[in-house]
């Protein structure tokens, strides 16, 4: 089920209703409502898939208890090896199989060996890599000692299932989101308002640019060869917009949604397009993902209080992993890879970390600021034509169409203006708030015009919104 | 929780009227007449005891706007029908689907009454067409018009695309409310008569929110726009009618259709109007015809009527004017695509001597 379609315009508003309607002092009544309707949720796209998510909350709900009650650390180990297996196991199997048997049986051909194919050809379920990576935390965070295990199953189900963030995150930190979910929550007007901003703003970046953006970017990606350097910088500039408009854009509606149960997600895009280096980008795009990988795997790694050398490595394999879980392809590795030799330089001059946003308490950047923020796009962009492509040689293809055919008179260029100006809004608009959670928080403007804003953008959605239901680029990974 | 409510719906309730204001005023969602059919043969047409006048409109931004008129007989035109004997000239009948019923554009552009402009008014032009006719409404026309007591001289039939996949076949959902012509072993054929389309009290209801109106025909965020016959003809890869030129049925409902409209209209002309690939045309390509034109070809020449293609006036008129032959935004016909195709019929009227030399020609 999308957020943008007709039968979750009923969904929502039903399991709102259900959900304050039996009161919050009866929460687990709550947690059982959110479940089902979770389930319902994602069964409304296949059914079959939702044994998995069943199947990875139970057995990470038992050994969460069973690895708190275990005194000898060797067993504590053991359980947490069956939860990495049994969780990595399953994404293996439905998302990398088939990548890592080809990838092999290549590598074998190359040798002159001829081993026959192996493919599995499972349809990868929406979102697993999403909720793989929460209940992982959960289980690896008690093993660490930092969390206590949940006693209440219908907590941790709704923690694994709860359906705003299921497929396409934010990925959230058991420490964080269990506790909201193990005592009564009390509806909060302001924070359901500013939830409702939230989406709205969402709804904007996903129906009306991304949506509309996507199928120049579709042109230029499928049809590169007929067009010039010009077009396709054009197209890839626009996938960026495309991208973050429409992964944002879900993490607003994600995060706006669950305010109103009652539920806090975590931020997880802060304007990354505003970053100044590619450090500082990666701080911003995607965060809930970038600060699972530093907790998770950089630091176990040996994290940056290693030698220079061997913290570079450790941060070139923690974008390569990264790269993967986005997807079975040596485009996404070779993605990730890129985005980590991107942030190499910052690491390797012991550049602090900006961490306030960019021109703060000023409307324009310097000179200078605005230089480093283009420069930090371009770099993100020409890394995402990997990302896009559907294969290593279709981005070099790309890549080297577009630098032998800088100009062609025979391609319209006049039609990628609209598109880029539509981007351009956009950013301006999310210039102005760029110190604030969301780009809506406007709770601060005169009633009127905050009324007349969300009118607007309401009419907006309606005239300008794309006609086709397009799915969220995030729920493939 | 109840200030919320109460705040989120009364926003709800403000930005409705907003949103209805705008959409009659700024951008204005399209009016459309309801909807009857003719309680004795069954043929689909507007209901004169609905709303008479209207603006259409098509698109986002409304940028489309034509408008319409129900005559008292039902059909978009300025003009009330009458029967052969309260008129003194000659009728020429056109019958079509959405093209010809001509929403498009305003009733005094549309092709029958450049017909009857050219003719200097020697004929009475009469527009009796529905969106989404197929052949066996083409049957069902002629009992309409004997009932009405109009007896054309010459009845303007016009074929588009998958009008003859559509007329065949048993196809579900409100498209197959339709009379369909089912082809017997022999080759003969019948009328298989359709259902009766269901008056639906909701879209009645509903058509007077310019809101739900613009969502659903200017914005096209209608989940149900598309039939399920619909669906599979557009997302077919290979055109249905691809064989029709080999396939006999086609021949065979072809001839059901204009054996069974002489055998109410005797007397009666038919001029087969066959739609062209325009797409093509206005890309600079030269396409061949659809296929079922053929079909068309070869039937009149076995049965007496005649056939017009548009391939060629389209072509002609694409090269000496480059005006576009169908709006930008969907396939219907520009008012100056239905003067082209006026004129084409008109010449081919005047040609084969169809056309009444002058008035005061009643038969």
């Amino acid at each position: 089920m999308l957020f943008n379609s007709l039968v979750f315009a009923l969904f929502l508003p039903t399991v709102f209703a259900l959900y304050w309607g039996v009161g919050a002092a009866r929460w687990r009544l709550q947690n059982g409502l959110l479940i089902a309707a979770s389930y319902f949720f994602y069964g409304w796209w296949d059914p079959r898939f939702l044994g998995l998510i069943v199947l990875s909350s139970a057995l990470d709900y038992v050994l969460g208890l069973r690895m708190h009650a275990a005194r000898d650390a060797r067993r504590r180990k053991h359980l947490l090896w069956v939860s990495l297996a049994v969780n990595l196991g399953i994404l293996g199997v439905f998302k990398y199989f088939d990548f890592f048997v080809e990838s092999a049986r290549n590598a074998l051909l190359g040798l002159g060996l001829n081993p026959p194919p192996i493919a599995l050809e499972i349809i990868l379920p929406v979102g697993i890599s999403f909720y793989t990576f929460q209940t992982l935390s959960y289980t690896l965070d008690i093993y660490r000692g930092k969390l206590e295990p949940v006693r209440d199953v219908s907590t941790f189900f709704a923690f694994v299932a709860f359906f705003p963030q299921l497929v396409a995150g934010p990925i959230e930190r058991a420490k964080r989101l269990l506790p909201q979910f193990d005592r009564p929550r009390q509806f909060d007007p302001a924070a359901a308002s500013d939830g409702l901003r939230q989406m709205l703003w969402g709804f904007v970046k996903k129906v009306i640019v991304a949506d509309n953006v996507a199928p120049y970017v579709e042109l230029c990606f499928d049809q590169h060869a007929t067009l010039d350097g010009v077009a396709l910088f054009c197209g890839a500039l626009l996938f960026s917009v495309q991208l973050y408009c429409d992964f944002s854009g879900y993490s607003d509606m994600a995060i706006g949604m669950a305010r109103l149960f009652g539920i806090t997600l975590s931020q997880n895009f802060a304007y990354p397009y505003f970053a100044r280096n590619m450090r500082e980008f990666w701080r911003r795009w995607h965060i809930s993902l970038s600060t699972w990988f530093r907790d998770y795997v950089y630091i176990p790694l040996g994290g940056g209080r290693t030698s220079t050398r061997r913290a570079a490595v450790n941060v070139l394999i923690v974008f390569t992993v990264s790269g993967l879980w986005h997807g079975a392809n040596w485009t996404f590795v070779i993605w990730g890879l890129l985005n980590g030799l991107y942030t190499l330089p910052a690491l390797l001059g012991n550049r602090p970390v900006a961490r306030e946003v960019v021109a703060a308490d000023r409307l324009l950047p310097s000179v200078m600021e605005l230089g480093a923020m283009i420069r930090t796009v371009l770099l993100w962009t020409f890394g995402l034509v990997f990302f896009r492509a559907d294969s290593l040689e279709h981005a070099v293809g790309f890549l080297g169409h577009a630098g032998t055919h800088l100009w062609s008179a025979a391609v319209d260029h006049s039609q990628f203006v609209t598109p880029l100006l539509l981007g351009a809004a956009l950013l301006t608009a999310e210039w102005f708030n760029r110190d604030r959670p969301h780009a809506l928080s406007i709770e601060g403007w005169p009633p009127l015009a905050r009324r007349a804003t969300y009118a607007a953008l309401g009419l907006a959605l309606i005239v300008f919104g794309s006609v086709q239901s397009r799915a969220f680029v995030y729920f493939q990974f | 929780m109840k200030a919320f409510l109460t705040k989120s719906i009364a926003f709800l309730l403000v930005f409705g009227l907003v949103c209805e204001l705008f959409f009659r005023v700024v951008l204005p969602a399209r009016e459309s007449p309801l909807v009857r059919q003719d309680p004795v043969t069954g043929l689909r047409q507007f209901d004169p005891d609905g709303p008479r006048d209207g603006l259409f409109t098509s698109g986002r931004l409304a940028h489309q706007q034509s408008r319409w008129h129900i005559n008292a007989q039902g059909w978009n035109s300025d003009v009330d029908y009458v029967p052969d004997t309260a008129r003194d000239t000659p009728a020429i009948v056109i019958t079509g689907d959405s093209q010809i019923e001509g929403m498009y554009v305003d009733p005094r552009d549309h092709l029958i009454q450049r017909v009857e402009a050219l003719s200097d008014h020697r004929v009475a032009g009469y527009s009796m067409a529905g969106s989404g006719y197929k052949l066996g409404e083409y049957v069902r026309l002629a009992a309409y018009l004997d009932r009405m007591g109009i007896r054309p001289s010459v009845l303007v039939l016009y074929i588009n695309p998958g009008d003859f996949w559509r007329g065949i076949k048993n196809l579900a959902g409100r498209t197959g409310l339709a009379p369909r012509i089912a082809i017997n072993a022999d080759g003969s054929g019948h009328l298989v008569p359709g259902g009766v389309h269901p008056v639906s009290r909701i879209r009645r209801l509903f058509r007077h929110s310019a809101v739900v109106r613009y969502v659903v025909f200017n914005a096209r965020l209608n989940p149900f726009a598309q039939g399920p016959a619909d669906l599979a003809m557009n997302q077919s890869a290979v055109d249905p009618e691809h064989d029709a030129a080999e396939n006999p049925i086609y021949a065979h409902a072809f001839s059901f259709m204009v054996k069974s409209i002489g055998e109410v209209l005797p007397d009666t002309k038919l001029l087969f109007v066959v739609d062209a690939d325009r797409h093509t045309i206005m890309a600079g390509g030269h396409p061949t015809p659809i296929p079922t034109s053929a079909v068309v070809k070869a039937g009149c020449a076995r049965l007496g009527c005649r056939h017009l293609d548009l391939t060629a006036p389209f072509i002609a008129a694409w090269r000496k004017d480059a005006k576009p032959l169908h709006f930008d935004h969907n396939p219907h016909w520009t008012a100056y695509t239905h003067a082209v195709a006026a004129q084409a019929v008109f010449d081919t009227l005047e040609n084969t001597g169809w056309m009444p030399s002058s008035g005061h020609s009643r038969r």
